[in-house]
């Protein structure tokens, strides 16, 4: 490394702080290296017929053929709009609630109730979907459920059979969802708010500027760096869903499939009883596939409007 | 993300497996009965053990427990390898006993096998996956060479057609666990509530004559749900109707597709045949006349919490011998009666976990040989169990055991004492306190007594139909916690659900299933 | 632009002087912001209370923040196990401070080159971190790596190294917050003074990215807090186990305890545990050791992610 400092120094101008730097990255890399992308190529299993005594490596290879029984039936079609849909509803409403929560704790930061606010928004985080999937149930059983014995009632409403409704199950999911993740994701937002220079509001203010056209001014505009990122990176993972939230929090129930099928729990449900290790990598390979491309499509779209704000 | 909803995965598979095996025999204790096989010499526990040879073979037994996994299982391996050392001397095994929870058994054999770590002896969790990917050994050999025991003992207790139901393309793949296989549907009812509403036991014989009483009971309590399941999403109703029709279900005791009725020889769909709308129908009056809970095909709760709650009069499960409503008043101190509903149909299915050797194992013979001892030792089965004698269990009497003073499950140094369907031969195992002797004989003599099915031995090897399988286990659950729960009307889901199936595939697979019996059927005439 | 930090940092606090929009906007702010608190905290209460109500109310009436009938079973049956309850929780404790410590820095030092213009392959970089994010090989190699090549399989170092040591989110949030948050007249003076890049890095960067690391430190430390994966896959031993796989590991044994056609139910002694209460109480000793050091953590985190930062 002290080589490379010396011998770049005036005939490669632009290489000159490239050494230093790559010390710095260097345990990072050296991570990455060994806990993703070393195992990175163990994703060939998803083309083998594993078989044990061969092991990993001289196991037949099989083409496509784990990958079928994703598209088999027709059920491809629902799982499919089922994880893309709900995944567009978060990346639009869960960045629009973290970034309101952010700019509304910004105001408040100063008082002693901004302690109060702040664990709020971190508790939901602490619990297990499982757990989240009986606080669910708590609220909606059909028997014993708090909306239907307290809520319902009050307002001379009849009770309702939520976990067989498929209409209302869109909706809950995206509240649960809302709820679990909002708060945790405005953090972010919240850091990078207090990054900013105070400065620009005092000068703004005296302008005579009013909240909302801070807001709108400089604060929004100001995040916009932070919205791209977060969004890109959503986006990669876009074909993937949390398995809790649609399996557990619907308690499995097989009324409401249309609406809560995703590619997982449709993998999950067909496999549990094989262990396949090809096909659950197939399809994992497929959903981190199109994340990718659909990813590269969003970051290179980022890079012609914005240039400074894509991802790489 | 990934790696979370793989855990998840074998969590819920873990979970499936137990609903799995309240139809399929349980875990329970069920035997005990001085060994009749002559196999296993009298063990007492050596004062200071003989010598263990270090050359001799060691065995790695992965072993599935539901309790605290011990700290330290030291003193059990060395108990048990002092024991083989001077009992059988001329085996020249040492066993490595290693034990896993239910959330990650089947994870740790994948991860030990694939990487290279020694695995010897396991019970797969599903025998045809694990042949499928060439996870097991054929051991036909092995236990002619080095098995007489254990073979003699299964012979005995389980029938001299025990082991081809761990027969696939004509090679055996595991040793039954020796214990009660048959697990009869059994409706299980407060009795006190029954002598409430006048009726008598005498006059219910099938789920036809429930309605009468559950309206009286609706009557006398309306607090109380009539029936409730004891599964999640699950009433019994289709082990009922293979137990009255006869219906082989093919190696399927979970999604029963493709089944056999008698002697037919020909597969159907049991879901497009008017006895499964028969008693969907039934349990859809059941629904709407309020003798369930709304909410039965998705509640978690089940009626194990309902009876301790006092809020159910009856539910209906498969178990094995007939002192089931005794054990749980005892339990409860509430007065539940237990009577067989239908019969119980004994086919390839009803097989239980097998013990298995490891594809990778180094030494097979040596595994084979620790089997043999594993399942006639009464020494080392009740160490592996219960641990050591005096310090975490004591003997009460002859056949049972109960914990040392001040200890419990949880406190004691070592146990695996819900293992009893896992290791070995439930015959030499000590009995849980409390449990009757003459139940235990009864569930022994149920296996070789039971109606057999004419196709008790045929195997099914899915790889074919995989694809088919995996949509299917999705229709499935969508619709059938709906239908035997009578939460779905029958009228519109029942045409639906067949029309759905029929697109994910059930007739490729009932002619795959055909096309396999009729070779079965070929090869065994 | 530096000297302006710098001015508006020496400054101190001043009281706040609210015009009338800004009133009305503040107190939209503590409106909302009080409902989600609430959204938050009440249905934690409800597992609390729920984790203190007898067994029997919560099947007849379903959960409810006002319970017909108590009970500490819950407690008292967790208390048996209270030896392995307290290694689990070192164990977590241990694991979570000596990893999100490891974390932040090479998180920090491989983001900081990323955001550096003068750095020729930050693009590059950036890619190769956020390609992690999409791709993984699955479980086996993985486990083949750290087991049977690193051999660090049932130690510490399996339950802080494997797959949370770096998140390639926090590294991208990081290098975000460097890029348009750390002046780079800044780094530009330092440079003049003649600090080299390793330098700049320690005592320019570090110092200013306080908010940025509390937020990511916040999101490692409860990663490594809620994990049981680790445990999963790598140990065997129970004194290797933290809270969560402990917890996780007693849940599964009492479903199966509890489920009836098993020994459990012959065995005459567990029929009447309580598996709802349990299970609440356990969501609650997951939880209370964040609550109680949360108090603790949060006057830095208030002061470095919005009183400290927004002041400069």
């Amino acid at each position: 490394m002290p080589g490379v400092r010396k011998t770049g120094l005036k005939s490669h101008p632009r290489r000159e702080h490239s050494g230093p730097f790559l010390l710095i990255a260097l345990p990072g890399l050296l991570y990455l290296l060994v806990n993703n992308y070393i195992p990175m190529f163990g994703a060939f299993i998803a083309f083998k017929k594993l078989d044990y005594v061969q092991g990993l490596f001289k196991s037949p290879w099989t083409g496509f053929d784990n990958f079928k029984f994703l598209f088999q039936t027709k059920d491809a079609f629902v799982m499919v709009r089922n994880t893309l849909l709900y995944n567009l509803a978060f990346i639009a409403l869960g960045t629009v609630c973290a970034v309101l929560i952010a700019v509304l704790m910004a105001d408040v930061s100063r008082m002693p109730a901004a302690r109060f606010f702040q664990a709020g928004l971190l508790l939901p985080n602490l619990v297990s979907m499982v757990i989240v999937s009986y606080l669910v149930y708590a609220f909606l059983a059909p028997e014993t459920g708090l909306v239907n014995t307290e809520i319902l009632p009050a307002f001379s409403m009849e009770p309702i059979n939520w976990y067989s409704q498929a209409k209302y199950w869109p909706f809950i999911l995206i509240l649960t969802q809302m709820w679990k993740t909002a708060g945790y994701t405005s953090i972010v937002y919240i850091a990078s708010i207090a990054g900013m220079d105070a400065g620009m509001y005092e000068s703004a203010r005296i302008d005579g500027a009013g909240k909302l056209r801070q807001i709108f001014a400089i604060t929004l505009p100001l995040l916009k760096p932070t919205i791209i990122v977060m969004v890109l990176m959503s986006v990669g993972r876009i074909f993937a869903s949390d398995f809790g939230l649609f399996y557990q929090v619907p308690m499995d129930s097989g009324a409401l499939y249309d609406v809560t099928q995703t590619i997982d729990t449709y993998v999950y449900r067909g496999l549990m009883r094989f262990g396949n290790v090809g096909m659950s990598s197939a399809a994992g390979l497929f959903q981190s596939v199109v994340g990718f491309i659909l990813v590269l499509g969003a970051n290179s779209l980022v890079k012609r409007f914005s240039a400074g704000d894509s991802l790489f | 993300m990934k790696r979370t909803s793989t855990a998840i995965l074998a969590l819920t598979l873990a979970a499936t497996l137990f609903a799995g095996c309240s139809s399929t025999g349980g875990f329970g204790p069920e035997g005990t009965q001085e060994v009749g096989a002559g196999a296993a010499p009298a063990a007492d526990t050596p004062e200071a053990g003989p010598e263990v040879p270090a050359q001799a073979d060691e065995v790695v037994f992965y072993c599935l427990s539901f309790t605290n996994i011990p700290d330290s299982y030291d003193q059990v391996n060395t108990a048990i390898n002092e024991h083989i050392a001077g009992t059988y001397p001329e085996a020249n095994v040492k066993l490595k006993l290693q034990l896993f929870g239910p959330v990650e058994y089947e994870e740790k054999i994948r991860l030990a096998m694939q990487s290279g770590t020694p695995v010897d002896l396991f019970t797969p969790l599903g025998l045809a996956n694990y042949v499928a990917q060439n996870q097991v050994l054929p051991l036909e050999d092995l236990l002619t060479e080095y098995g007489r025991d254990v073979t003699a003992i299964i012979h005995e207790d389980i029938g001299t057609d025990a082991f081809k139901t761990y027969e696939i393309n004509g090679h055996t793949y595991g040793v039954p666990i020796n214990k009660g296989m048959v697990v009869t549907p059994t409706l299980i009812y407060d009795k006190d509530m029954l002598a409430a509403t006048g009726y008598s036991i005498d006059s219910i014989n099938s789920l036809r004559d429930l309605p009468k009483v559950f309206d009286k009971i609706k009557e006398l309590y309306p607090e109380v749900f009539p029936y409730a399941n004891t599964n999640q999403g699950d009433t019994h109703i289709i082990p009922i109707l293979a137990g009255e029709n006869d219906i082989d279900v093919m190696m399927d005791r979970v999604t029963y597709m493709g089944v056999v009725f008698g002697d037919s020889g020909q597969v159907v769909n049991l879901y497009d045949t008017p006895w499964f709308a028969e008693y969907v129908g039934i349990m859809r009056d059941w629904y709407e006349k309020g003798y369930v809970p709304k909410d039965m095909a998705t509640s978690p709760s089940t009626a194990t919490e309902y009876f301790n709650a006092g809020r159910l009069f009856s539910t209906i499960a498969g178990y094995g011998g007939n002192e089931i409503g005794a054990l749980i008043s005892a339990s409860t101190g509430r007065n539940i009666g237990n009577k067989w509903i239908a019969p119980f149909y004994f086919d390839s299915s009803a097989a239980s976990l097998a013990t298995a050797v490891s594809s990778t194992s180094k030494s097979p013979a040596a595994a084979m040989k620790m089997i043999n001892i594993l399942y006639t030792d009464e020494f080392v089965i009740n160490t592996i169990l219960y641990g050591i004698e005096g310090m975490d269990y004591v003997k009460v009497d002859e056949h049972h055991w109960t914990y040392p003073e001040g200890k419990d499950v949880n406190t004691v140094s070592y146990t695996a004492a819900f293992s009893t369907g896992i290791v070995g031969s439930e015959k030499l195992q000590l009995q849980t306190a409390g449990v009757s002797y003459e139940d235990v004989l009864l569930k022994l003599r149920q296996n070789v007594e039971c109606k057999r099915s004419p196709y008790y031995g045929f195997t099914f090897d899915p790889s074919k139909v995989v694809n088919e399988i995996t949509a299917l286990n999705n229709v499935y659950s969508q619709y059938i916690p709906g239908l035997v729960c009578g939460s779905l009307d029958p009228a519109v889901a029942l045409p639906e659900f067949n029309k759905a199936l029929k697109d994910a595939g059930i007739d490729a697979l009932i002619a795959e299933k055909q096309t396999q019996l009729n070779a079965w059927i070929a090869a065994n005439r | 632009m530096a000297n302006k930090i710098i001015k508006t940092g020496s400054s101190g606090p001043k009281p706040e002087v609210l015009t009338p929009g800004e009133r009305g906007f503040r107190v939209f702010a503590i409106f909302a912001l009080t409902a989600v608190a609430l959204a938050a905290f009440l249905p934690f209460i409800l597992i609390a209370v729920s984790s203190l109500t007898s067994e029997q109310a919560l099947i007849k009436n379903g959960y409810s923040f006002f319970p017909k009938e108590w009970s500490v079973y819950a407690y008292t049956y967790m208390a048996r196990q209270w030896e392995i309850i307290a290694r689990a929780y070192a164990v977590s404790l241990g694991v979570t401070a000596s990893g999100t410590a490891v974390s932040l820095l090479i998180t920090s030092m491989l983001a900081y080159p990323m955001a550096n213009e003068k750095f020729r392959w930050r693009n590059q970089l950036a890619f190769f971190v956020f390609f992690t994010m999409l791709f993984s090989g699955g479980v086996v190699p993985q486990y083949m790596l750290y087991a049977r090549v690193l051999h660090i399989n049932n130690t510490y170092l399996a339950l802080a190294i494997p797959n949370y040591l770096m998140s390639a989110f926090n590294v991208l949030l990081v290098r975000n917050y460097y890029k348009h948050n750390i002046p780079p007249a800044l780094i530009e003076a330092a440079r003049i003074d003649g600090a080299g890049e390793t330098g700049i890095y320690f005592r320019v960067v570090l110092p200013m990215s306080v908010p940025v690391m509390v937020t990511i430190g916040l999101f490692t430390g409860l990663a490594y807090w809620n994990d049981w994966v680790n445990a999963f896959y790598y140990v065997d031993a129970p004194r290797f186990y933290g809270i969560q796989n402990l917890l996780i590991r007693m849940m599964n044994n009492i479903q199966f305890l509890t489920s009836p056609s098993n020994s459990a139910v012959t065995s005459g002694l567990t029929l009447q545990l309580p598996s709802n209460g349990i299970r609440m109480a356990m969501a609650v000793i997951g939880i209370i050791p964040i609550v109680l050091i949360y108090p603790f953590l949060q006057k830095h985190l208030v002061r470095g992610v919005i009183v400290g930062a927004v002041k400069g």
